[in-house]
C-alpha cells in the first residue's frame, strides 16, 4: 500500500498505540479484570444455586439483566445509524469517529444479548429458540433480528477496516510480532489498493451502510415490541417502537462522545478528535434529546390522561418520590435537560462540558430503562392474589450488580484491547491535515 | 343582613354541620364496637354418588347488615354420630363460596337396614361470629343408569332406589338428566320417576365432547328428604368429537403456523439483508483473488 504524507504522518502517530502496551494501559487492564473476576464469581453463585439469588421472583420476572440488555443494544445504534448516515450523507468531519463507532455497535452487540442468557432459567434449553421458534413471537423476532444485525455490524467493522489491515500489513515501520503482521496479512484479504479494489470496497461500504439504518430501526423496535406487545401497564404503548429506537440512538451518541473524549485524553488525539467532531455530535445529541423529551412526554401525558387504572398505578409509582420519583426525575433532567441546555448554550460548547452532559446522559438512559421493566412489572394488569408480599417488591441483589459492572468492565476491556489491534482513527480514511478545517 | 354578619353565619352553620357529621361517624364507629356477634346459617347436605362414596357438603352463610354474606376460608369439622358418639370423619376450610365438602369413599357409614345415618358437622366461629353445628341424617339409596341406542336414539334409563339388605324402589321422585360442562352441567331433561323407580331420558346426538367424543350424563335426585343427592354418572361416546385444529384458522397469531402475510415479510426482509451480506462476502472472496 501506498501510503500519501498525511497517511504516512498518521501511522507515526498511532503506532505507539498499537504497538505495545504502556504501565498505564496494563494497570487499566488490571483493573478492569477486577469487576470481571467478581462477575465471574457470581456467575458462578448463580449458576450452583440458581436463579434465587437474585431480585427475581414470580411477580417480577425481570430486572436488572433485561434493562442491562436494552442499553447495550441501544448504544450499539453509534456505529449503525451514526457512521451509516454520516457515510451516505459523505460528511467529511465523520471520518475520524467512524472506527470509534463501529467498534461501539459491535462489542455492545456483543455483550447486550449475554444479559439475556444471563436471565434465562434453563440454557440447556436454549436451542429450543431456535428449534422450536415460532414465526409470530417478538421473541423469535429479536433472536434473529440481533443475530443479523450483529453480523453486519461486524461485517460493517470489518470492511471499513480492511485498507488499514493493508497498512499495517505494509508498513515495515511498525514494531509488531510476526503473527500480527500475519494476521493482519490474513485480514487484508490480498488489498492492493488497485482501482477494482477500491471500488469493490466502496460499493460494499455504500450497500451496508444503506442495509445498517432499516436493519437498525428494526432490531430495536422488535426489541420495543417484546413490551409493547404485551397488555402490561406501562409498555402496552403504541410510540414503543420509534421511542426506543430514538433512545437508542440517543444514547449511542452519548457514548460516542464519551469514548472520543476517553481517546482523545489518553492517546492525546486532539488535532485528530477536534472539538468541531464533539459541537457536531453535541448537536446531534442535543436535537435528538429534544425529540426523546418529546416522545417522553407523549408518552406519559396519554397515560395519566387516559385515566386507566393501571396505567395511573405505574405512573403514581414514577412520580412518587418515595417510590422511583427520584429516579424517574433523575432520568429526565439529566437524560434530556441538561443535554439540552448544554449544547443549546454557546458558552457552554466544549468538549469537556458535552462529555459531562453525554455521561449523565447515558447514566440518566440506563435508568430510563430500568424503569421501564421494574414499575410495571410490580404493577400487574391484574391483581395478584396468594403472592407472597416480598416478591410483589424487586430488589437487585449483588449477583446482579456484580454481573453488571463486570459486563461494563468487558465492554471497556473489549474496547482498550480492540484500540491495540487497531488504530482508533481509521488511517485510510484520513486524507486531511490534521488540525485544519474540513 | 350585611356581608359580613351573612358571612359569620354561613361560616358558624358549617361549623356546627361538620361538628354533628363528626360525632355521627363517631357514634356509628361506637355503635359497631358494641355490635354482639352473629349467628350463622349452616346448610348442611350430602351427595351419594354412583353408590360408592358420598360428598358431605356444608354451606355458611352470615347475615351482615342487612347483607347476607358466605363465610369463606374457616375451618369445619365433619363427623359421623354412632350410637351418641361423634366419630371425626375430617376437617377442612370453607372455600371462596362458603362451601366445605369432605369426600367419603365408601359408603359403609350408610346402614343397609334402611335407617338413617346420621352426621354432624361443626364450625367453631370467628370473632364476630357464633360457632354452630348442624346435623342431617341420611338413608343409603343409588341410581342404577345405563345407556343404549334404541331406534337411533341414545336412550339412558335410570333406577332409582334405597339400597340396602332390600331394594326398594323410590316412585313418584324428581330425576334431573344432566351432561357435563366445562363450567357446569347442562339439564338435558327433568322427569318423575315411576312406580318402579324408572325413568328413561333421551340423549341429544349433537353435543360437543373430546377428543374422542365421550361425554359424561349425569341424573341426579336432588335433596331428597331422608337421601340427600342422590346421583349418578355414565361415560358415553355419544358426543360429536372435537376437532382441535380447526382448518379455517389454520394460519393465524395464535396457531402453530404464521399468517401468510408474515411469513412473506419474513422472508423478504431476512432474504434482502443475507442476500446484501453474501453478495458483500462474495466481493471479499473476489477481492482475496484479485
Amino acid at each position: 500500500m501506498n501510503l500519501n504524507q498525511k497517511q504516512t504522518e498518521a501511522l507515526k502517530k498511532f503506532a505507539p498505540q498499537i504497538e505495545s502496551y504502556s504501565r498505564k494501559a496494563m494497570m487499566w487492564v488490571y483493573i478492569l479484570l477486577v469487576p470481571m473476576a467478581l462477575a465471574g464469581y457470581a456467575l458462578y453463585v448463580q449458576i450452583t444455586k440458581g436463579h434465587v439469588v437474585t431480585g427475581m421472583r414470580d411477580n417480577v420476572v425481570w430486572g436488572l439483566y433485561i434493562a442491562n440488555f436494552i442499553f447495550f443494544i441501544g448504544i450499539s445504534y453509534a456505529g449503525a445509524v451514526i457512521s451509516g448516515f454520516l457515510h451516505l450523507l459523505n460528511v467529511e468531519w465523520r471520518k475520524p469517529i467512524i472506527r470509534i463507532a463501529e467498534l461501539i455497535t459491535v462489542i455492545a452487540t456483543l455483550i447486550g444479548p449475554v444479559y439475556i442468557l444471563l436471565c434465562i432459567g434453563r440454557l440447556d434449553r436454549l436451542h429450543h429458540l431456535v428449534a422450536y421458534a415460532r414465526l409470530q413471537s417478538p421473541i423469535t423476532w429479536d433472536v434473529l433480528a440481533i443475530s443479523t444485525y450483529l453480523f453486519g455490524g461486524i461485517l460493517f467493522l470489518y470492511l471499513a477496516s480492511i485498507k488499514d489491515f493493508a497498512i499495517y500489513r505494509d508498513a515495515t515501520d511498525l514494531n509488531i510480532p510476526g503473527w500480527r503482521r500475519r494476521l493482519y496479512s490474513a485480514l487484508a484479504l490480498n488489498y492492493q489498493d488497485h482501482p477494482e479494489q477500491k471500488k469493490a470496497v466502496a460499493v460494499s461500504m455504500n450497500l451496508l451502510s444503506i442495509m445498517i439504518i432499516p436493519l437498525a430501526i428494526i432490531v430495536h423496535s422488535v426489541l420495543s415490541w417484546i413490551f409493547g406487545m404485551t397488555l402490561r401497564p406501562g409498555w402496552h404503548s403504541t410510540i414503543f417502537g420509534p421511542y426506543f429506537v430514538l433512545a437508542a440512538i440517543y444514547s449511542g451518541t452519548g457514548v460516542l462522545i464519551a469514548a472520543m473524549w476517553i481517546f482523545r485524553k489518553v492517546y492525546d488525539l486532539k488535532d485528530y478528535l477536534q472539538d468541531k467532531h464533539f459541537i457536531s455530535l453535541g448537536i446531534i445529541m442535543m436535537a435528538l434529546g429534544g425529540a426523546y423529551g418529546y416522545f417522553t412526554f407523549s408518552e406519559y401525558l396519554t397515560d395519566w390522561y387516559s385515566s386507566e387504572k393501571w396505567n395511573g398505578e405505574v405512573l403514581t409509582k414514577l412520580f412518587d418520590l418515595n417510590q422511583y420519583g427520584w429516579l424517574f426525575l433523575f432520568a429526565n433532567v439529566a437524560g434530556i435537560l441538561v443535554p439540552i441546555i448544554i449544547v443549546a448554550i454557546p458558552k457552554f460548547r466544549k468538549p469537556d462540558l458535552i462529555t459531562i452532559a453525554a455521561v449523565f446522559m447515558v447514566i440518566a438512559m440506563w435508568v430510563k430503562r430500568y424503569l421501564i421493566v421494574v414499575p410495571t412489572l410490580e404493577t400487574p394488569l391484574l391483581p395478584m392474589q396468594d403472592t407472597r408480599i416480598e416478591y410483589t417488591h424487586y430488589t437487585a441483589t449483588w449477583v446482579e450488580w456484580a454481573l453488571t459492572f463486570g459486563g461494563i468492565a468487558t465492554f471497556f476491556l473489549l474496547f482498550t484491547l480492540a484500540s491495540k489491534f487497531m488504530t482508533v482513527v481509521s488511517i485510510s480514511e484520513f486524507e486531511t491535515e490534521p488540525g485544519k478545517d474540513e | 343582613m350585611g356581608f359580613a354578619t351573612n358571612l359569620a353565619w354561613r361560616t358558624l352553620l358549617t361549623i356546627v354541620l361538620s361538628g354533628i357529621g363528626c360525632s355521627l361517624s363517631g357514634q356509628n364507629e361506637q355503635k359497631k364496637d358494641s355490635t354482639e356477634k352473629l349467628t350463622p346459617r349452616m346448610k348442611f347436605t350430602a351427595i351419594q354418588r354412583n353408590g360408592d362414596s358420598i360428598l358431605l357438603q356444608v354451606a355458611i352463610q352470615v347475615r351482615r347488615e342487612g347483607v347476607l354474606q358466605l363465610v369463606d376460608y374457616e375451618p369445619v369439622a365433619f363427623f359421623y354420630l354412632k350410637d351418641s358418639i361423634a366419630l371425626s370423619l375430617g376437617a377442612t376450610l370453607t372455600n371462596d363460596k362458603g362451601v366445605a365438602s369432605l369426600w367419603i369413599a365408601e359408603t359403609t357409614l350408610l346402614k343397609e337396614d334402611h335407617n338413617p345415618s346420621l352426621f354432624k358437622v361443626t364450625f367453631n366461629g370467628t370473632e364476630d361470629i357464633y360457632g354452630d353445628e348442624a346435623e342431617a341424617s341420611f338413608k343409603k339409596a343409588e341410581i342404577k343408569i345405563s345407556a343404549e341406542e334404541i331406534d337411533s336414539i341414545y336412550t339412558i334409563k335410570l333406577k332409582l332406589f334405597a339400597s340396602g339388605d332390600e331394594i326398594l324402589p323410590l316412585a313418584a321422585t324428581d330425576v334431573v338428566f344432566y351432561v357435563k360442562r366445562y363450567f357446569a352441567n347442562l339439564k338435558l331433561g327433568e322427569g318423575t320417576t315411576d312406580e318402579s323407580g324408572e325413568i328413561s331420558f333421551e340423549c341429544p346426538r349433537d353435543i360437543p365432547g373430546d377428543r374422542f367424543g365421550n361425554i359424561i350424563l349425569i341424573a341426579q335426585a336432588e335433596d331428597l328428604e331422608e337421601f340427600g343427592t342422590v346421583s349418578s354418572t355414565i361415560t358415553q361416546p355419544w358426543g360429536v368429537p372435537l376437532n382441535l385444529t380447526d382448518d379455517k384458522i389454520s394460519r393465524a397469531l395464535w396457531s402453530h403456523a404464521p399468517p401468510i402475510w408474515m411469513l412473506t415479510v419474513f422472508i423478504v426482509l431476512m432474504s434482502v439483508v443475507w442476500g446484501h451480506y453474501f453478495v458483500i462476502i462474495y466481493k471479499f472472496i473476489k477481492l482475496r483473488k484479485q
